[in-house]
Order: C-alpha cells, then sequence, then structure tokens
C-alpha cells in the first residue's frame, strides 16, 4: 500500500519535473549564461536559421545541384535571405562558406530601417586581397591590408592618391595649396548639378560661375544653390533664381562668386546643385588643384554659341560609363586609349582603361560634347588640376596593385580555404536592439555582366554579448520584456 | 480492465503538465519570437495535450479538465496563428477559423459525459 502511494507521487512528480525541465532548457538557450549561441548549418533549405536567399528568379533552388553538391547558387544579385532572432544579443558572427565562379568581390549588408530599406553593407569577399600580393595588418585599432612588400605602417599612409578603401571611412584630406593667387577661366558648358572638389591656396578659394538657366517658366525648380562642405560639415551656402514666369526664353548668363577665406586646410567640397535646365557656361578659379566627380556633365551649346564645342577632361577614374541624351551626343569617346562608341541615346557604355595607363590620369576625349560621364574617380579640366580629394573604393573591377595602391583600409579579413574550391569567409555585425528580425542582402556587383555565380554550401552563427551581472541580466530581461510588449 | 491508479495519475498530470508547458511555450514563442519552434515541436505537443486532456477518465472531467481543454484549444489555435503570423491575407484567415470549427467539433465529440 505504502509502495503504491509512492508510485502514484512519482507519477504526478515526472510529468511535471519533465515540463519544468524542457522550459529551462528553452530559457537556457534564451539567455545563456556565457552570452553566447552558435548555430550551423548546411545550406540546403533543411535548416531554420538562415533562410535561403530568394527572389528565386536568381539563384538556385537549395539542395542538391547539377554537379552534385548541396547548397545554393546565387545567379544575379540582390538577393535577400532572413535570419532568426535568438535573442537580444548586441553582435553577430556570421560565417558563409562559399566558392565563386568568376565574381571577384562580393558584399553582404544587414536591413538597418526598413522604411528606407537602408542596409549597412560589409566586404564578404574580394578574390584580389585574397592573394599573396596583399598582407592582413592591423595598426593603431586601424584594420585593413598593406601590398605584401611594404611595411606594416604603410597602412596609415594619408595620400589618398595611394589608399583605397572598401567599407571603412575615412576624414577629409587636410591638405591645401599655397602659392600665388592667379584666376584662370575656362569655357565649359556643364549641365545640372556637379560636385567639385577643391584644395584652398593660402587658406583662400574663389570661383565664379556664368551660369544660364534655359528654361526659365518651369514650375519650383528654377533655383540654382552652391554649398560647400569638409568633412561633410557646411561651410557657405547660397542661392540664386532666373524664373521668369510668363518668359519661356533663356535667361542672360549670370555670374555667381565663391570667395572663402581663411579656410582650414581640406579638400573642400564645393556642390552646385540645380537641375539639368542649368548650364555653367564659364568656370573662373584660382585654384590650383580641383576636381569634378564622379559624375561630369558636358552639355550642348544651344542658345548661348552657334557652334558646339568637344568635350576634353582627364580622369584618374579606372572604369566609368558614358551616355548621350541626345542624338549629337552620338559619338566615339576616347578613354585614354581605350574608346567606345555611343549608338544609342540613354544607353550606357562602359569605358575601361587599357593595361599599362593604370597609374596616371588619362584623357577622355568626345568631339562632340554632349555627354554624361560617371567615373570611379574624378575629372579636371586640366591636366595639372587633377588630384584625388578621397580615398578610391575597392570595386569589383579595381586592380589596386596596378593601381598603384599601397594599402587598403576595410574591416574585411582573409577567407580561410576549405575542401572543394570552398572559402570560408567571416563579417561581423553589431546588432541593435530595437531591431525584431534580421534580414541580408547580398551584392556581387557585376555578376550578370561575367555570367558569374556564387555558390554556398553552410553558414554559421554566432550571436554573442558580454557575460552580464546581476543588474545587467535584469536590465536584459527588461529589455526583452519591451520588445515583448511592443511586439503585442 | 480496471486502470492502475498510478497509471491514471500519470495520465492525468501528464495532460496537465504538457497543457501547461504548451500554454507557456506557445506565449514565450509569441512574446520573444524563435524562443521555442526551433527546438521545441510545438504542434505534435499541442495535439498530445488535446488528446490526453479529451481523454480523461471521468473522475478528472470536471472543473479542471473543462478549463484545461478550453486551453488547450486556446493554445492550438494560438499556436496557428503563430505559424503563420508572418503571411498575411484573408485565406489564411479562414484557414485559422477552418481549423479551429474542426477542433471544436472533435472536442465536443470526445469530451466524456458523466
Amino acid at each position: 500500500m505504502k509502495f503504491e502511494t509512492l508510485l502514484k507521487f512519482f507519477a504526478m512528480l515526472i510529468p511535471w519535473c519533465a515540463a519544468v525541465g524542457i522550459f529551462l532548457y528553452v530559457m537556457s538557450i534564451r539567455f545563456p549564461l556565457d552570452g553566447t549561441v552558435s548555430f550551423s548549418q548546411a545550406f540546403d533549405g533543411s535548416g531554420v536559421w538562415f533562410t535561403p536567399f530568394a527572389p528565386g528568379e536568381r539563384v538556385t533552388s537549395p539542395g542538391l545541384q547539377n554537379d552534385g553538391w548541396r547548397g545554393q547558387r546565387i545567379l544575379d544579385e540582390p538577393v535577400y535571405a532572413g535570419a532568426r532572432w535568438p535573442g537580444a544579443y548586441d553582435y553577430l558572427k556570421l560565417e558563409l562558406d562559399l566558392r565563386t565562379v568568376r565574381q571577384p568581390l562580393i558584399e553582404i549588408g544587414l536591413l538597418r530601417d526598413e522604411a528606407t530599406r537602408a542596409y549597412e553593407m560589409k566586404p564578404l569577399w574580394s578574390e584580389v586581397i585574397q592573394t599573396d600580393a596583399w598582407r592582413e595588418v592591423t595598426v593603431e585599432n586601424t584594420h585593413g591590408f598593406v601590398r605584401a612588400d611594404l611595411p606594416d605602417d604603410a597602412l596609415l599612409e594619408t595620400n589618398p592618391e595611394y589608399l583605397m578603401t572598401w567599407h571603412a571611412s575615412t576624414t577629409d584630406t587636410a591638405i591645401g595649396d599655397a602659392g600665388d593667387m592667379v584666376m584662370n577661366s575656362y569655357e565649359v558648358s556643364l549641365r545640372g548639378t556637379h560636385h567639385f572638389h577643391v584644395l584652398p591656396i593660402n587658406g583662400e578659394m574663389r570661383f565664379q560661375f556664368a551660369i544660364q538657366d534655359m528654361n526659365r517658366n518651369r514650375e519650383g525648380k528654377n533655383t540654382a544653390a552652391v554649398r560647400v562642405t569638409c568633412d561633410d560639415e557646411i561651410i557657405w551656402t547660397s542661392a540664386g533664381s532666373a524664373s521668369g514666369l510668363h518668359d519661356a526664353r533663356p535667361s542672360e548668363v549670370f555670374t555667381e562668386e565663391v570667395r572663402l577665406t581663411n579656410l582650414a586646410p581640406c579638400a573642400y567640397r564645393l556642390s552646385f546643385l540645380a537641375d539639368n535646365d542649368f548650364f555653367i557656361r564659364e568656370i573662373g578659379t584660382t585654384a590650383k588643384h580641383w576636381v569634378i566627380g564622379p559624375e561630369i556633365f558636358f552639355g550642348d551649346r544651344v542658345g548661348y554659341r552657334a557652334t558646339s564645342t568637344p568635350a576634353i577632361a582627364w580622369t584618374n577614374s579606372q572604369h566609368a560609363v558614358a551616355n548621350a541624351v541626345h542624338n549629337e551626343g552620338k559619338q566615339e569617346v576616347e578613354f585614354g586609349s581605350a574608346r567606345t562608341n555611343i549608338r544609342e541615346t540613354h544607353d550606357l557604355y562602359v569605358l575601361n582603361r587599357v593595361s599599362g595607363e593604370r597609374d596616371n590620369a588619362v584623357r577622355v576625349f568626345a568631339p562632340e560634347g554632349n555627354v554624361r560621364l560617371i567615373g570611379d574617380g574624378y575629372f579636371a579640366l586640366t591636366e595639372d588640376a587633377i588630384f584625388f580629394p578621397s580615398p578610391r573604393r575597392l570595386t569589383a573591377e579595381s586592380l589596386p596593385e596596378e593601381e598603384g595602391i599601397r594599402a587598403i583600409l576595410t574591416p574585411y579579413t582573409k577567407a580561410q580555404k576549405l575542401s572543394g574550391d570552398f572559402w570560408r569567409t567571416t563579417v561581423n555585425f553589431d546588432l541593435l536592439q530595437n531591431q525584431d528580425k534580421l534580414q541580408f542582402s547580398l551584392a556581387a556587383p557585376g555578376i550578370d555582366r561575367v555570367n558569374g555565380a556564387v555558390d554556398i554550401r553552410h553558414v554559421d552563427l554566432r550571436y554573442s554579448r558580454p557575460a552580464l551581472s546581476v543588474e545587467e541580466w535584469f536590465s536584459r530581461v527588461k529589455l526583452e520584456i519591451s520588445l515583448a510588449l511592443k511586439r503585442i | 480492465m480496471i486502470e492502475r491508479e498510478w497509471v491514471r495519475t500519470l495520465r492525468t498530470h501528464t495532460g496537465y503538465a504538457s497543457a501547461t508547458l504548451c500554454g507557456v511555450l506557445v506565449l514565450f514563442e509569441f512574446v520573444l519570437p524563435g524562443s521555442v519552434l526551433p527546438y521545441i515541436p510545438l504542434f505534435p505537443l499541442c495535439v498530445a495535450s488535446f488528446i490526453l486532456l479529451v481523454g480523461m477518465p471521468k473522475r478528472e472531467t470536471r472543473f479542471m479538465n473543462r478549463a484545461f481543454l478550453i486551453t488547450a484549444l486556446t493554445l492550438i489555435f494560438a499556436f496557428i496563428s503563430l505559424t503563420l503570423r508572418d503571411n498575411n491575407g484573408i485565406s489564411n484567415m479562414i484557414l485559422i477559423l477552418a481549423i479551429l470549427i474542426i477542433l471544436i467539433l472533435a472536442a465536443i465529440v470526445l469530451y466524456p459525459r458523466d
């Protein structure tokens, strides 16, 4: 009888103990004592922690692929994936085992603002940096890569001409010119918004723009503004209008002058902000080093001069695209020794420097003018005015060694070689506590042009936060409760 | 065959414990998404709780049993809602309502009578 009572007691105890055990197990995963939780999954659609990439027309179905490996192949970009949110962690270390086919550069981003679909992009893979020509170093809390034959402190290079960045920030170059102030004038026909990057001489900057509005009776947009900034700090602004409500004729050419003194050394950015009905007909400046970019738009001279003039500029861009908006712009454009023939208006035509012409400025020449150019560097109207106001960005087309680069600033870490041409790539994200889900975007620039692919076979996620004291643990629980209340 | 006392106790408390656990875990998953579903298969747990509760011996089917039965139904409904949370659209709502009606009918049929 006593045994029967004991048996009944255990029959009651066992289910409740099991229930409490399961609940504690779930709690221990949600609030791990060491603050770290890791998940590892094959990229074959079976895992729950990281969803396969989508949309379907840019990727293959995850699982067994035609050539016998298991995973998912990315054929176009951008593609998107999501990760489960395992709790209020501070950091995420994401490791992807991937293989590339004709794809030199990959970036991955974490969605930061759902309303604007803004992603914080990070480097994931660079074929160029993976070579032995680049050595990974960290100097004075700065991480990046230096050319293998240079010492570690080459990473502290300040001349933007020898520096490249890849998702790393730098401050504007604190440089200036000295010498005589001589005003030089350049007859141009630049159309719409242009950004000028200028080194002041003896702390002084002087620019004169001869401006013409070619369509005065449009509403709302016939104001041009000029803004001068250094390190995103606004130094000076001005605005002007050539409004003519009942007068559709082009305006008279009028002059807007920028004259600033006592300027600190900086590569100043002078932005001329206007729509495409505004034309800069002439630029006068005392600056020795000044460039325009990354876009320059040579417009026509209808209503100003009877003849068209060729577009001539020098550029430190390695790659550019050209397009024309009028039939008059159909022409052969020279980019150093490289040529491209603009055959259709509004189509983009790619210009790449030829091998052997990578380390100095090259001339850009369009005999008919009427052409818009966007480069990965800057343009100047004279060869000796050219300089780099800021470092170039590493792109899929970059060849940093040939371009004379000495150091690359980037949070990228070299990938580890795995079996079967696969590499383990690592990227770290800081997690914001008001996020409820993690959405990623993978970018493989130019993948469609080269008919490339990115194969992914495995993913590891490691969420972490510092070990917590009792007070921190309670504040963490409070944070989770406030997130939960928001969710409800 | 007369059921032994300890077996009946085990069945009863397994039902209560699993229903309670279901409720807590569903609530946990609801307020902290991703906490439970990747580790614990909630759907089989909910179904098991439901079967255990509606199949309870007559002696246990008083106030507590009714309370747990209603709780279990609510939990299953909540679970289905949870799994379909990321999808919007009238078809999902109709599906949820259809499943709920089937479950209520099943409960009426299976509910033990004195």
